[in-house]
């Protein structure tokens, strides 16, 4: 019997991954930055959650190459004098989480729904309806709403608390259609193939046949999506955190130190958003491109031979 | 003779926007335990959905309309879902035309056992792989157990007809619905799993129904034939009577349409024209404006299944003798 490692080794993913250069750059960006991430408390040289390190006087020194920088701080520190690497891994690490949380909300919320109005015609018609009128609504209308109103509620000290499940539930509820209608569609149509048939006729039920035999057959398209999702999680993240109802400052997210160094900028203080801001963009592109890569490798259609 | 299945003029109907079609049409069938019957007809002719209808699997708009198919003492038209899905695949199986499309690509052969026997019957994981592996030897299958372990795109498809044959016996049904299990498969194969599928049958003394366009295959493998045309059974009788002494004259057109060995290079016989359409049948016989010897009776009267002194059933005028 071969091991599930050997089988691995031999197998066709394997081998497609390692032929395009692309994948294999974008999955060792990502892998290191990941990794780095959450790391963070082991490999930052400080910690910008903990207050009392911090000292005011080292704030806004430059990277280390430049004129008055300061070697221990290699990117140079933001305006209450943190350590811009430290904080942009921690920053990271919130970003990341923040993503994966929410698009594995959205895609538990997606999935139940499209499957549930993808098998049982009663329900489609009232599911999809939900659907388009959650569509209707922008995600940043309804997080800014729901964010006002939690920061309104729990008080700022409050929300730092609850900053991260608050912000995962308002992305994965905001993007769950894109699940639903997904999936819906791939159920439709693997509802009218045989096996399902012969599944029904073997005596199985319903729950049975869906969960157990359809979903497994639908989940290429969801992959695809759900890392397409993870990027998008992040940036819709770090456009609310931009506008000032993401994370707080204390526990900056990526999103959060573009906007804390906005202000800066054109004092000089220009590493304070521009590193973050290329570590964002590294990131979501880093995951896009993987992205592509998982459509084309799922989709027979496009193999070359 | 104990009956295993006994349907009483059984109509399914279709509701479409053109208007109501019945695909089957008053047929009325019965099935001794352990008989294998086999349903030829041309297609379209109601074959497939009088075997769906048996397990009121009937894809929509779809329905029984009339009579009942009574099964251990229990009309299998009146059941609610629990009831009907507790037989199905327990008391009564079915098999498909294409092994490619009834198995789940992404389950193990394994898993998708298991999960049936698990379905129907209170028993260990444990047990339950040793069902499966019971029956995948009784299907011939070399090893079982590295077998049960694999993909269906890791078997070829007469072993995947075979995989699906184990399937529908793992609960050890009482019959077996056949639903053209051959046409996906070369003839090679078709005759492994005809031979199979007799075998089994007469081992384990299960009724077959055997749905198929090919009469060849039914002759060897089943008892008694009926011949389905339009949704009505037109002839019904022992497979070698039915086959050496055609009385309807479709039958007769259909056994002289097969190619014969010894025939030499002439033209096949045909049986002129089509099938009517089901929206727009006639009023008399359904093979009226095809058949070569009817009569102005025929045109009028619908002919009732009529048996004759060979033990042949047939619904024609002009068999019926004299006339």
């Amino acid at each position: 019997m071969r091991t599930r490692w050997q089988r691995f080794k031999e197998s066709y993913m394997l081998y497609s991954f390692l032929r395009d250069p692309i994948a294999v750059t974008c999955f060792a960006i990502l892998a290191v930055l990941v990794f780095s991430a959450f790391a963070a408390p082991v490999i930052a040289p400080h910690d910008p959650y903990d207050t009392t390190t911090i000292n005011i006087m080292n704030a806004q020194l430059p990277p280390a190459w430049e004129q008055g920088g300061n070697a221990d701080f290699l990117l140079g520190t933001d305006a209450q004098g943190r350590d811009m690497l430290s904080t942009m891994l921690y920053g990271m690490r919130v970003s990341i989480l923040i993503g994966v949380g929410a698009v594995c909300l959205q895609a538990f919320l997606g999935i139940v729904v499209g499957l549930l109005s993808g098998y049982i015609k009663r329900l489609d018609n009232i599911l999809m309806r939900i659907a388009d009128v959650q569509l209707s609504f922008s995600t940043y209308m309804v997080a800014i709403f729901i964010g006002a109103i939690v920061q309104a509620a729990f008080g700022v000290a409050g929300y730092d608390e609850v900053a991260v499940p608050l912000i995962i539930v308002i992305i994965g509820l905001a993007e769950w259609p894109q699940y639903a209608r997904t999936v819906r569609a791939s159920v439709m149509a693997e509802r009218k193939k045989e096996y399902v048939e012969a599944a029904r006729v073997i005596g199985l039920s319903k729950t049975r046949i869906m969960w157990r035999h359809i979903l497994p057959n639908t989940l290429s398209p969801v992959l695809v999506i759900s890392t397409v999702q993870v990027a998008n999680a992040i940036m819709s993240e770090a456009a609310l955190s931009f506008l000032g109802l993401g994370m707080p400052v204390t526990k900056p997210s990526l999103g959060s130190l573009i906007t804390a160094g906005f202000e800066y900028i054109f004092s000089g203080s220009w590493w304070i958003t521009i590193f973050p801001g290329i570590l964002l963009v590294t990131l979501i592109l880093v995951i896009n491109l993987l992205g592509d890569w998982v459509r084309d490798f799922l989709n027979p259609k496009l193999y070359k031979g | 003779m104990e009956k295993l299945i006994d349907i009483e003029n059984l109509r399914v109907d279709f509701e479409l926007r053109s208007g109501r079609v019945r695909a089957v049409r008053d047929v009325s069938l019965v099935i001794n335990k352990g008989e294998r019957l086999g349903i030829v007809g041309e297609s379209g002719a109601g074959k497939s959905v009088l075997g769906f209808s048996l397990i009121n699997l009937i894809s929509k708009p779809g329905r029984i309309t009339g009579g009942q198919i009574l099964f251990d003492g229990r009309d299998l038209t009146k059941l609610n879902d629990d009831q009907m899905r507790h037989i199905r695949g327990n008391d009564i199986s079915m098999i498909f035309q294409d092994p490619m499309m009834t198995l789940n690509p992404v389950l193990t052969i394994g898993t998708q056992m298991k999960e049936t026997i698990l379905a129907h019957m209170k028993v260990s994981a444990k047990e339950a792989e040793a069902i499966c592996l019971d029956k995948l030897r009784k299907v011939y299958i070399p090893s079982p157990e590295k077998r049960l372990k694999q993909y269906p795109h890791e078997f070829s498809g007469g072993m995947r007809q075979r995989i699906v044959i184990a399937i529908s016996l793992l609960t050890s049904p009482k019959l077996i619905i056949a639903d053209e299990p051959t046409t996906a498969l070369d003839v090679t194969i078709q005759a492994e799993i005809m031979d199979l599928l007799l075998e089994l049958c007469e081992k384990e003394n299960m009724g077959l129904i055997l749905i198929t366009h090919d009469l060849a295959v039914v002759s060897e493998v089943t008892q008694r034939i009926a011949v389905l045309y339009a949704g009505k059974v037109i002839e019904l009788g022992a497979a070698d009577q039915l086959i050496t002494n055609p009385q309807h004259p479709y039958t007769k057109g259909l056994i002289q349409a097969l190619p014969q060995m010894a025939g030499g290079e002439r033209r096949l016989n045909q049986i002129p024209g089509m099938m009517p359409s089901l929206l727009n049948m006639p009023k008399g016989c359904p093979f009226e404006p095809r058949c070569t010897i009817c009569s102005e009776r025929c045109k009028t009267e619908i002919p009732k299944l009529h048996e004759l002194e060979c033990g042949t059933q047939v619904a024609c005028f002009k068999c019926e003798g004299g006339e």
